[in-house]
């Protein structure tokens, strides 16, 4: 029966589901209720996620792996979903009739991203990345926009049904030639098939499902819109949550045996190359905060790419620990743009004058966000470029780096653009401070003090980062 | 040797400052203002004590501090002080502590600017102590970023386009050192950051004629290397004064410190291959300068084509790889730190008052304020190599250094010694000899308060120009070893 303790993070968050259906169904006060029964599902999650980050366990016949690796994601997943919660806080911005349900889907679609980290079988990992996937798509259109929240939800829809298709007869493909859908078995085989070509079809149109949901050159056309369209607290959290999901499965996928050296790589590098080219260069041109992040988000998947293309432990020990201080810059980063834009408006780099006197509180967060997400020390975003680059220069991909270091320094433009407007250009329309809640005011401290501490000292994490990458096939 | 651990102890110094700095409410400017003093204080008193106790004779680094940071990939937490960097540490408490004296009149924004300051000195003593690869990127880019907001903010003339190209080129310095960086990690196989591991491993001649000019452009644009200079004479003059100051006095020497500690002893055969070129871009960098900023109106901009030009000199003599180059180059890296502090400090007291810089508006200077102007004719009479003050000997150095390597080259310097003193005294009989061209009513000359961190800098090019050996003994040990590795 102990084992069956390793489901607690799973065992919570459907605890909380059915908490949070509750709370919608009473008369008054629903939000609020939904709300904090969402804050304490997800801090139960969290919890129990690092309780339980000692075990491992397989449930269903292998198809589910309870390990480090996947206790860490899920971690990482219940703490965009706090954030993503936290930032939604009393849902300005969403349509008034759902602003509950907000909460819920959020919920059902950190359940797909728990589960994703977890399944080690190809149709589990299929169902988990729908699960995550469908969720969001109910939450997009949600938001009070609605022309250009229809319009987003659309192309979200479209394109991530397309994405869908393709995964699936990827893995018809895989399936037909190994025989198996377990990832285990289908890795043992790969070396052997690795000259097929359909074995090899089947793995990128795989990868390019995934690619998707990272958002990656070129699957990146739903992300400006949807970011731009979806309310705070969806947009932080398909920018944290959600990534880190993307980045836990495709690093599983890589850790797949077989691929190093072949052209599938070499595609990988190119994808990244461009990813991280494109999103910089565009971001570089965009007015609206939320737009610039989510191009920023294109070329920050590129740097995690170039990490995976290593196909080394230290590439995936790299990759997922970028991704970890991702989620928190990025969670810092939402959490200015939405309390800027309290609201629920989208704020565009003007609305950013004089904040540092409006609030200098959020004005210091987002100076220290978007400094990580440049890369600069003494925040976490420099070492965790540092170890990305490094693995990648290991396996001689010195092209790659050069080119991902360059990419680090155009992107530190539009980021001291941004920081310009928030500390330099002064308030033209006057607007008063910007009041903090306590809960506010906690969160930024939380995520600043993370985001320079794991700067300096990146080891404690890292080591999970490494341990979890071990574990991986 | 002693148990304390000295250098952290050194750099806790500025990092609890910029701690009580941002715990103080922005209301008290007068208790920020002190706190980043006592910081300065307490750092300079530490690099005395290192200096004081720093044994020249001995071999290798002293002062060792090493602890594991990430071990499964070879960073560590490690220090370590030889006759290279005690100077530069030195020159760094200097400046920071008469930077933050001469900025006491700030009355804009003190909490802010005082953070970013004492954080961007962090990164310098960070760079100049560490002996770990990872953290001497990690540091020098934090040296980097404050500066575009400390130039942005509290700067004037073009202030945001010369915060945001200063930013910009020298973090495509990084982005051409981060690779190079990388690739002598992998190259020298050891899983190891440490420099003196990397230093005693072996690299293709192949790996090292590729890597080395990435290093050494990459730390150069820092150092102002012609032709990717042009950041720094907008950037210095965009700069308050105290930024000017650490910039052009402490920020750049990072650059050629980098190239000191890192391109060369890491991949000498590639140094000793682009030394030729590396020679001539020096060169140009002097002539270049000098007849530059004989053209200037503005004070500023004659001090920013100065240091081009003094630069030029710290690579050229790294450039000869000889005991004397080196020495010297060390040696200008503190003396031309000192110095351009000084000049800077001297021109930020005439702009605070006079509002103005342009050399035609002023004029017979040195009769209504005496002392403001005496500072800035001694920082220009240092420039100009006039014995009696530090930096004589250190170009004297160079300058024979580079007779013996390069004497085509050394032929064109000394000539250009000639325009450096011409600028040097255009500068000085027409904005602070002559008759007055406008009149300043009401402003005072310099306050004794304001007038102790010049007089301070001062103090220092006196003491090393009639007692260089008081440096040079500190420096010529660790040169002779740092010549004979990378023969």
């Amino acid at each position: 029966m102990t084992r069956y303790v390793a489901l607690l993070p799973e065992a919570s968050l459907a605890a909380t589901a059915l908490l949070i259906f509750a709370a919608l169904m009473t008369e008054r006060n629903r939000t609020a209720r939904a709300r904090r029964a969402a804050y304490v599902g997800g801090v139960l999650v969290l919890a129990a996620s690092v309780l339980t980050l000692g075990r491992s366990e397989e449930f269903f016949w292998g198809a589910y792996r309870v390990d480090a690796f996947s206790q860490l994601v899920k971690a990482a997943v219940a703490a965009g979903f706090l954030i993503g919660a936290a930032i939604a806080g009393e849902g300005r911005g969403q349509r008034e009739d759902v602003r509950g349900e907000v909460f819920f889907f959020l919920l059902t679609s950190a359940i797909g991203l728990v589960a994703l980290a977890s399944a080690v079988e190809l149709l589990a990992l299929y169902l988990a990345m729908e699960i995550a996937s469908f969720s969001l798509f109910v939450l997009v259109p949600m938001c009070d926009r609605c022309e250009m929240g229809r319009e987003a939800a659309l192309k979200f829809i479209v394109i991530g049904l397309a994405a869908s298709a393709i995964t699936l007869f990827g893995l018809s493909l895989l399936v037909g030639f190994t025989g198996a859908t377990g990832v285990d078995q289908i890795a043992a085989q790969l070396p052997q098939l690795a000259g097929e070509p359909a074995v090899m079809l089947g793995m990128a149109l795989f990868l390019a499902g995934l690619l998707f949901k990272l958002a990656v050159f070129p699957f990146h056309f739903w992300a400006p819109d949807v970011y731009q369209a979806a309310s705070h607290g969806v947009a932080a959290f398909v920018a944290t949550a959600s990534k880190v999901g993307a980045i836990a499965v495709l690093a599983r996928l890589v850790a797949l045996a077989g691929l190093g050296g072949t052209r599938l790589v070499t595609a990988l590098a190119l994808i990244a190359a461009v990813s991280m080219t494109l999103g910089n260069l565009v971001a570089i041109v965009q007015r609206d905060v939320k737009r610039m992040l989510a191009y920023s988000a294109v070329a920050q998947a590129g740097y995690v790419v170039v990490g995976l293309v290593a196909f080394t432990r230290a590439g995936l020990a790299a990759a997922l620990f970028y991704g970890l201080l991702y989620l928190l810059m990025n969670a810092a980063a939402f959490l200015v743009v939405a309390r800027v834009g309290a609201d629920g408006s989208n704020p565009q780099l003007e609305d950013l004058r004089g904040l540092h006197r409006r609030s200098p509180l959020l004005a210091a967060t987002l100076l220290l966000a978007l400094f990580a997400l440049a890369g600069v020390p003494p925040t976490a975003g420099f070492a965790g470029k540092w170890f990305l680059f490094s693995a990648a220069m290991g396996q001689g991909w010195w092209l790659l780096v050069l080119l991902a270091a360059v990419n680090s320094t155009v992107s530190v433009y539009y980021y001291l653009v941004a920081v310009k407007y928030a500390y330099l250009l002064p308030d033209d329309q006057n607007r008063g401070p910007l009041p903090l809640s306590f809960g506010d005011r906690t969160l930024c401290y939380a995520l600043s003090t993370a985001v320079v501490v794991l700067g300096v000292f990146p080891t404690a994490l890292y080591r999970l980062a490494e341990r979890a990458a071990q574990l991986l096939p | 040797m002693s148990q304390l651990p000295l250098l952290t102890i050194l750099l806790a110094c500025p990092v609890l400052g910029l701690a009580g700095i941002l715990a103080t409410p922005a209301r008290y400017p007068g208790a920020i203002r002190r706190i980043a003093a006592a910081s300065g204080v307490a750092a300079a008193a530490v690099v005395a004590v290192l200096w004081l106790r720093f044994d020249p004779a001995a071999p290798g680094y002293q002062f060792v501090e090493r602890v594991p940071w990430v071990p499964s990939l070879g960073i560590e937490w490690h220090h370590g002080v030889d006759g290279l960097n005690l100077p530069l540490l030195a020159l760094t408490a200097i400046v920071f502590l008469t930077g933050v004296l001469v900025m006491w009149e700030l009355a804009e924004r003190v909490k802010e600017y005082f953070a970013f300051m004492t954080l961007l000195v962090i990164g310098v003593y960070g760079v100049f102590m560490t002996l770990d690869l990872f953290f001497f990127v990690f540091y020098y880019e934090v040296a980097v970023l404050p500066m575009y907001l400390l130039i942005a903010v509290w700067g004037s003339t073009r202030k945001e386009y010369g915060a945001m190209k200063l930013t910009l080129y020298l973090l495509v310095g990084t982005a051409l050192v981060v690779p190079a960086a990388l690739a002598v990690y992998w190259g020298a196989g050891a899983g190891s950051f440490d420099l003196t591991r990397l230093a005693a491993a072996h690299y293709g001649r192949g790996f090292q004629l590729v890597v080395y000019p990435f290093l050494f452009v990459g730390f150069g644009i820092l150092a102002g290397m012609w032709p990717l200079h042009t950041w720094s004479p907008v950037g210095h003059v965009a700069a308050p004064t105290a930024v000017s100051m650490l910039h052009a006095g402490v920020l750049m020497k990072l650059g050629a410190y980098g190239i000191l500690r890192v391109a060369m002893p890491l991949l000498p055969e590639g140094a000793h291959y682009w030394a030729q070129a590396t020679a001539v871009l020096a060169t140009v960098n002097i002539v270049y300068g000098a007849f530059v900023a004989l053209a200037q109106t503005d004070l500023k901009f004659v001090i920013g084509y100065s240091s081009v030009s003094h630069m030029g000199i710290v690579l050229l003599g790294l450039s000869t790889l000889s005991e004397a180059g080196v020495n010297g180059a060390v040696f200008q890296m503190f003396s031309h730190g000192v110095m351009t502090a000084l000049f800077f400090a001297a021109v930020g007291y005439l702009y605070d008052r006079l509002h103005t810089r342009d050399i035609g508006k002023l004029g017979g200077l040195s009769r209504t304020l005496p002392v403001a102007s005496a500072f800035f004719i001694i920082a220009a009479l240092t420039g100009a190599g006039v014995p009696g003050f530090s930096s004589f000997w250190a170009e004297l150095l160079v300058f024979l250094a580079t007779l013996r390597t390069f004497p085509v080259l050394a032929v064109i310097v000394v000539a250009a010694l000639t325009v450096t003193l011409a600028y040097s005294i255009r500068v000085i009989v027409l904005a602070f000899f002559g008759e007055p061209r406008e009149a300043h009513p009401g402003v005072a000359d310099i306050s004794a308060f304001l007038a102790l961190p010049r007089a301070i800098l001062v103090g220092f090019l006196l003491l090393f120009g009639f007692a260089p050996s008081l440096i040079l003994n500190v420096i010529a040990p660790a040169t002779r070893a740092f010549v004979r590795a990378v023969q």
